[in-house]
């Protein structure tokens, strides 16, 4: 085993001697301060609460108890409406704790039935709900007076979707083509006080972790509007809280708060699996592709060929060095980023370091075309163009197939909804096929996602986000490193029967 | 047991062939030397006794073993001609990293490598980087690169190439320390001199074929031409010596008797002590190897040499052009390099 390891370090010290892994780490060191300067505050009670109020009257189908969640799909004529807008009117702190979410507090809540937007004034782009609503009332007017006495308001049906499951227990769906609020037709007191409070307790825990301890309905002055008292106890997640966070050790902060684990997801799926990551694959294409030229450049191949090793093994641990190069990189980089977080956030998230292997493994898929191209062409520059063009058309297929799994979540939610089968587009289904048959890149990509996700942000946290439908359309992780390996090895033996065959 | 063997060993590059049924056996411990022109089949011959390149037809073994095989490839060393070494390395680091290829224990590469290359000369500098080095400190990392192992067969492509004359004669000690220590040593290499200095026998390769192959004694032998010299140029019997049938042809200030078959030298001395001259000078003329392989590339491919008689005629004229005084036989050269090599034949 000492001569795969001797490769292995001539290799490195090729990467050290040119200054090349030095600078790659001195750029991740800066990288890294950049992460560190990064502070986190925790939000005020009466924000987080209203600001929790303000996401719940957003135009989003919350169904199967929330757990599924996508964008409402308006009607032809405009946007997507809100079922309904619930604004917090009173606040009071009931026991004072250091940290905000250990506290006690009390408030209550107006909510109305629809489009709180269609107060505002008009604005050809963004006043969709206000031209609609008369259109909405023409479609209720169009209607049997008997079924209009017994459509629920929209609150009811806000509240009735919730806890659909896809049965119809609650629901009449009449729209067949889509699913427009006023077409949702919810049984005349199917929707209980029980229902209501059910649906606010999971929420409000879901997006805060903060449990309801007390909840009542108040009599409301205006007719149609219902009004809510709800007391909660102290926060059991801290990663659930929203935060503000600065930048460059507070020279800038933002204005609304995140929780904070949805937050340093964000920041780490960006910076680590997306951007970061993307940049440390393709500097380490660009450097690596000089390793095997340089190996098979006249006067050196021979003089390593005549020593006694096989061509495979030489040719597979210089392939190994290179990935080694990304592994430590990728490693430094994401080490120092757990730790950063660890400090600054107090999310030590130990999943984060799953990123490590997946990055090295993203990055795999390239070099082994890199080294197929290096052996065939003993070219770093032909090498790196057939690389990142190869990088650049799997990078294009995971862009349409992240379309095209959008398009299948919404399909899956309509079917659900209407109890059908559902019908993908056609290009949907070219691009699952052709990205299921190509190296996984993109399914990496999620999947590292996911797994930063996962470690980083709570279980409801994810619900919320709508977890249980889009991990039924996630990529499973046997297909995805399987069919990258089988790629990764059809290449790396292409490369050694042609490194082989061929007289030096 | 031959430690190479090659028989009727074919190879081809597209429609070029390269050797054309090279049959070959070196003896364990010789220093067998390989000449021929650029593009001979000298260096394709050594890469496909190393497995670098594929043969087509015939067999190549070394030790007995298929040639190429990773394990035979351990029994050996090999300095590649133009070769170029990762420059990242030092001296001291490249050896370490050869070394682990060629499975030797750390304790033994850390012993062995200052001692190997202060031999080369090259322990002042072992720990810089080989970017930094000359020619011939590149060329002296890779002959010990070659031996570091104490490999049982080294080939050596131009072992002395870019090196300095002190450099060579270094080289030549440690091939023959080799040698003296069991070794057997292949070199290729355009420096006939150095080949005739170091090699025990010696083939000569022409367009993919070995045209001649022996000892350099062998080779270099021209059985019947002596050189003589006497004290008074001028009463050299010249007349009488050709009326007894000699063949004489003048030098500068010697003289060059050609005999025939059946003819002997013995009359000739018999007649120039009867004549009271002082024989200052008397050689049997020997070839160098350099003669034998121009006239065995004349042969093979006609031109070579008259197009180097020319070479030299023009070169003679430019130096009488300049006032220079060259009335000398054009080959006076190498009478005189024959007469100071002194290697045989030396019957003063």
């Amino acid at each position: 085993m000492t001569k795969p390891i001797a490769i292995l370090k001539d290799s490195l010290r090729e990467a050290w001697d040119s200054k090349t892994l030095l600078v790659m780490l001195v750029l991740a060191g800066i990288f890294l301060i950049a992460v560190a300067s990064i502070g986190y505050t925790q939000a005020p009670a009466q924000k987080v609460f209203e600001d929790f109020m303000e996401e719940l009257s957003a135009p989003i189908l919350r169904i199967d108890r929330g757990r599924k969640a996508v964008p409402m799909m308006g009607s032809a004529e405009g946007p997507p409406r809100a079922l309904a807008t619930y604004t917090v009117t009173t606040f009071r702190t009931v026991k004072e704790a250091t940290h905000a979410p250990n506290g006690e507090y009390e408030f209550t809540i107006v909510v109305k039935p629809g489009s709180a937007k269609k107060e505002s004034p008009p604005d050809p782009k963004k006043d969709g709900p206000k031209k609609d609503e008369p259109k909405k009332d023409e479609a209720k007017k169009d209607e049997p007076k008997k079924d209009a006495d017994a459509q629920a308001d929209e609150f009811e049906t806000a509240v009735a979707l919730w806890h659909e499951d896809g049965t119809g227990k609650f629901l009449k769906i009449e729209g067949r083509n889509e699913l427009d609020p006023s077409k949702i037709k919810v049984r005349v007191g199917a929707v209980t006080e029980e229902m209501v409070r059910d649906y606010f307790t999971t929420e409000l825990e879901r997006r805060t972790q903060v449990p309801i301890t007390g909840f009542e309905r108040l009599p409301s002055e205006n007719p149609g509007e219902r009004v809510y008292k709800i007391t909660t106890g102290p926060s059991t997640e801290p990663r659930v809280w929203p935060v503000k966070f600065s930048i460059l050790f507070g020279a800038w902060e933002s204005e609304s708060p995140l929780p904070l684990g949805i937050l340093l997801y964000t920041i780490q799926d960006l910076l680590i699996s997306s951007v970061g990551g993307l940049i440390i694959i393709l500097i380490a294409v660009i450097v690596t592709a000089f390793f095997i030229p340089n190996m098979l450049r006249p006067g050196s191949v021979v003089m390593l060929l005549s020593k006694p090793i096989s061509r495979t093994t030489l040719l597979l641990f210089k392939y190994l060095g290179g990935l080694f190069f990304v592994l430590i990189l990728s490693a430094f980089t994401v080490g120092g980023v757990w730790l950063i977080t660890g400090i600054r956030a107090g999310v030590w998230a130990p999943g984060v370091f799953a990123v490590v292997p997946l990055m090295t493994l993203s990055f795999g898929i390239l070099y082994a075309v890199s080294t197929m191209a290096a052996v065939w062409t003993r070219n770093s520059i032909v090498s790196i163009l057939v690389t990142l063009a190869f990088a650049g058309f799997l990078w294009l297929v995971g862009k349409v197939e992240f379309f095209a799994m959008v398009h299948r979540i919404q399909r899956d939610a309509v079917a659900e909804l209407k109890g059908e089968q559902p019908q993908y587009g056609t290009w949907a289904n070219v691009t699952g096929g052709l990205n299921r048959a190509l190296p996984r890149w993109h399914d990496i990509d999620v999947l590292t996602g996911r797994t930063v996700a996962e470690s980083l942000m709570t279980i409801k946290q994810r619900e919320a986000q709508g977890s249980s439908t889009l991990d039924k359309h996630l990529p499973s992780w046997g297909g995805t490193i399987g069919v990258t390996l089988l790629w990764i090895v059809g290449m790396l033996t292409f490369a050694c029967w042609r490194f082989s065959v061929k007289d030096y | 047991m031959a430690v190479i063997e090659t028989r009727d060993l074919r190879k081809t590059y597209g429609r070029v062939e390269a050797l054309r049924g090279v049959t070959l056996k070196v003896e364990p411990g010789e220093v067998f030397g390989l000449l021929g022109q650029n593009g001979a089949g000298k260096t394709t011959l050594i890469k496909i006794l190393l497995g670098i390149v594929k043969f087509g037809d015939g067999e190549a073994t070394l030790f007995h073993h298929p040639a190429g095989t990773a394990e035979v490839r351990k029994r050996v060393g090999y300095l590649p001609e133009d070769h170029r070494f990762p420059e990242y390395h030092s001296a001291f680091s490249l050896l370490d990293y050869y070394g682990t290829l060629y499975g030797m224990s750390k304790d033994d590469r850390r012993r062995k490598i200052p001692e190997l290359l202060d031999q080369v000369g090259l322990a002042a500098r072992m720990n810089d980087k080989i970017r930094t080095y000359s020619k011939g400190m590149k060329q002296r990392t890779g002959i010990a690169q070659a031996i570091f192992h104490d490999p049982e067969l080294i080939f050596l492509d131009e072992p002395t190439d870019g090196v300095d004359p002190v450099g060579r004669q270094e080289i030549r000690e440690i091939i023959e320390e080799r040698r003296r220590k069991g070794a057997t040593v292949f070199v290729n290499s355009h420096l006939l001199g150095e080949i005739e200095m170091m090699c025990d026998r010696v083939a000569i390769m022409q367009k993919g074929e070995l045209i001649r192959e022996g000892t350099v004694q062998e080779l270099t032998a021209q059985r019947g031409v002596f050189i003589l010299g006497v004290e008074e140029r001028n009463a050299f019997p010249e007349d009488e010596l050709r009326q007894m049938g000699y063949n004489l042809r003048a030098t500068r200030d010697r003289w060059e008797i050609t005999l025939k078959d059946g003819q002997s030298i013995e009359p000739v001395l018999q007649l120039v002590r009867e004549k009271g001259l002082r024989l200052t000078h008397m050689v049997e003329k020997r070839q160098t190897l350099e003669d034998i392989f121009v006239s065995l590339v004349e042969a093979a491919e006609p031109g070579v040499e008259a197009r180097r008689k020319k070479r030299i005629a023009d070169r003679d004229r430019d130096d009488r052009g300049r006032g220079r005084d060259r009335d000398r036989d054009p080959y006076d050269d190498r009478y005189r390099d024959d007469d100071r090599r002194g290697r045989g034949g030396d019957h003063r």
